[in-house]
């Protein structure tokens, strides 16, 4: 057990080795040359050299690579380029913003997803479970993007309902967050269905179908305490391995997205942002951390779960 | 439902073969038209906010996102082919598969498709490496199960017996049986560089010069505050349309009979 623990251990560093160096070695690969950017094109070849040398630019990529990750241990991100920003800070605001956008359209996803799985399984195959299963295949098919324009066309234009803001998201009053929040948590909560509800049906199927399930009927047990009291308790670490996998791919495709569509300043928005303006410190702790997090999630799934989750679950992909 | 298949197909097929054509292209690009105006005889789906021929954008970018669809969905299910086969050949394939396999599930597909597009100087090149460098993980796995479903089969076992090496073993038998998952999985992951394509297309990410179903739904977006819904009825219906046909395609050829044992 023990020796297990330590070789998942040992690949899951390794792992993230790899994925840091990899991330690291993108942005690297793109910054061109900072002390040219710095000093300009009219700088001598003498102050390029020396601030090359200051800034390290002069050694190996693997040394500057081993300086980024004992930074990233010692948790010092840097500050941004553009405006000198801590960057630590501005990715934690921005990282709170983002929550406040896609946990809500998560949670609500998830809940409809099982919900709904719940009642149309009273009757498989009833109206409720094949309408169920057109609008989670619907809802694939359109993807995220024109789920997000479908909602704000349905709650945000003159032609449809017009009846929220879709520019001007704002965390400091709670109405007006609540006021901003229906177009994207009605796009978020329909992409989550979508993506899980084949899965989520099938799960709940089968065990509803398992042999324990007569037992219980037999001692007269009605559907719904069958569903909420036993079946769902019984499929939590499925349920929460399924959505440790599948959440990291979600988060990072509905905050690039949807902080697009609806301005709102969060963490795919700046990623955006960064990139646009070269800002290299920003960009190098964005990706790393993202990637350092993602990798830790699927690990985490896939230690739960093992390959029958890792392998069938669909990636984000809009 | 088959008439509508082919339908759609027909139509998918005209728009690929068309959007190579100079005056497709010229009408497309053309801003001397009314400014977002509703369809008419002249312009089939109406005009954008900058007078541009919606019809044509549309045809354009159907087929611009079927032909480089295909073309990635087919180079990425290529290089799962051929890891998943080396997976089953040998040993150390298995064990080099799986780690590039782990490595490139470990990496967020949108963030390594900004990251390459940074490295690589905003290059075009950025998201079909991205989508083949990330997309192969799944059609590599699920190949590597069905020729081990397959190699335990009773006439892989008489072939072997028969004196047929491990290479024609696996070209006569084991890859013709395994196209229950090759063929449908081209056609998944022709799904997935669209849709990708779209996303970056409408976070701005894709070339400026092509006309793209990201690039579309961007300006249908735009058009959408200013209360014009065409170019998302349009763009979007096309792109729905598309996805969903190549999401069938994919689904019938699961379900095909493989070829007759020999």
């Amino acid at each position: 057990m023990i020796t297990r623990l330590l070789l998942g251990g040992l690949r899951l560093a390794l792992l993230m080795l790899a994925v840091s160096f990899t991330g690291f070695a993108l942005v690297e690969a793109g910054a061109g040359d900072p002390a040219q950017a710095q000093l300009g094109r009219q700088a001598s070849a003498a102050d390029l050299q020396a601030l090359r040398s200051t800034l390290g630019l002069d050694r190996p990529l693997a040394l500057r690579y081993l300086d980024h990750l004992g930074q990233l241990l010692r948790g010092e991100l840097g500050q941004s380029l553009v405006d000198g920003a801590p960057i630590a800070a501005r990715l934690a605001e921005a990282g709170r913003v983002t929550a406040s956008l896609v946990l809500p359209g998560f949670g609500l996803g998830l809940l409809l997803t099982l919900g709904l799985a719940g009642l149309a399984l009273r009757h498989p195959g009833g109206w409720l479970d094949r309408g169920c299963g057109l609008l989670s295949a619907a809802a694939l098919g359109l993807g995220a993007v024109l789920l997000a324009l479908g909602a704000q066309w349905l709650l945000c234009s003159p032609a449809g309902l017009d009846a929220c803001p879709v520019r001007g998201w704002s965390l400091q009053s709670g109405t007006d967050y609540l006021r901003h929040l229906p177009a994207p948590l009605l796009a978020l909560a329909l992409s989550v269905f979508a993506a899980q509800w084949p899965a989520c049906r099938a799960l709940l199927a089968e065990a509803l179908a398992a042999p324990w399930q007569t037992g219980l009927q037999a001692r007269g047990c009605g559907y719904g305490r069958r569903l909420w009291r036993h079946t769902l308790p019984a499929l939590a670490p499925a349920l929460t391995a399924r959505l440790l996998y599948s959440l990291p791919p979600w988060l990072v495709g509905a905050s690039l997205l949807f902080e697009q569509a609806y301005a709102v300043p969060g963490l795919g928005l700046t990623l955006q942002q960064a990139l646009a303006a070269s800002d290299q410190p920003l960009l190098l702790a964005l990706i790393t951390l993202t990637a350092l997090g993602y990798a830790a999630l699927q690990a985490l799934a896939g230690a739960l779960a093992g390959p029958r989750v890792s392998t069938l679950t669909p990636s984000w992909a809009g | 439902m088959g008439r509508l298949i082919r339908l759609l197909l027909g139509l998918y097929l005209l728009a690929a073969l068309a959007s190579p054509l100079p005056a497709l292209r010229e009408r497309a690009r053309d801003t001397s038209g009314p400014l977002a105006a509703a369809p008419s005889a002249e312009h089939w789906l109406g005009t954008t906010r900058n007078g541009q021929d919606l019809a044509a954008r549309v045809v354009l970018a159907s087929g611009q996102a079927a032909t480089q669809g295909l073309a990635l969905g087919l180079a990425t299910t290529a290089l799962g082919v051929l890891l998943g086969a080396l997976a089953r050949a040998h040993a150390l394939g298995r064990h080099g598969m799986q780690a590039l396999a782990t490595l490139a599930d470990a990496l967020p597909f949108y963030l390594l498709a900004l990251a390459l597009g940074h490295a690589l100087g905003g290059s075009a090149w950025a998201l079909p490496l991205a989508i083949v460098l990330s997309q192969w993980t799944l059609t590599a796995r699920l190949l590597a199960i069905e020729l081990q479903r397959i190699e335990s089969s009773g006439f892989v076992a008489a072939a072997q017996v028969a004196g047929l090496g491990r290479l024609q073993r696996l070209r006569h038998h084991l890859l013709p049986h395994s196209r229950a998952v090759i063929l449908p999985q081209a056609l998944l992951t022709t799904v997935v560089a669209i849709k990708a394509e779209v996303l970056l297309g409408f976070l701005g990410l894709g070339s400026p010069e092509t006309v793209s179903f990201g690039l579309l739904l961007a300006e249908a977006g735009r058009d959408l505050l200013a209360g014009s819904v065409n170019g998302l009825i349009a763009s979007g219906g096309a792109l729905a349309g598309l996805v969903l046909l190549l999401s069938h395609l994919a689904s019938q050829l699961a379900r095909a009979p493989g070829p007759p044992l020999r």
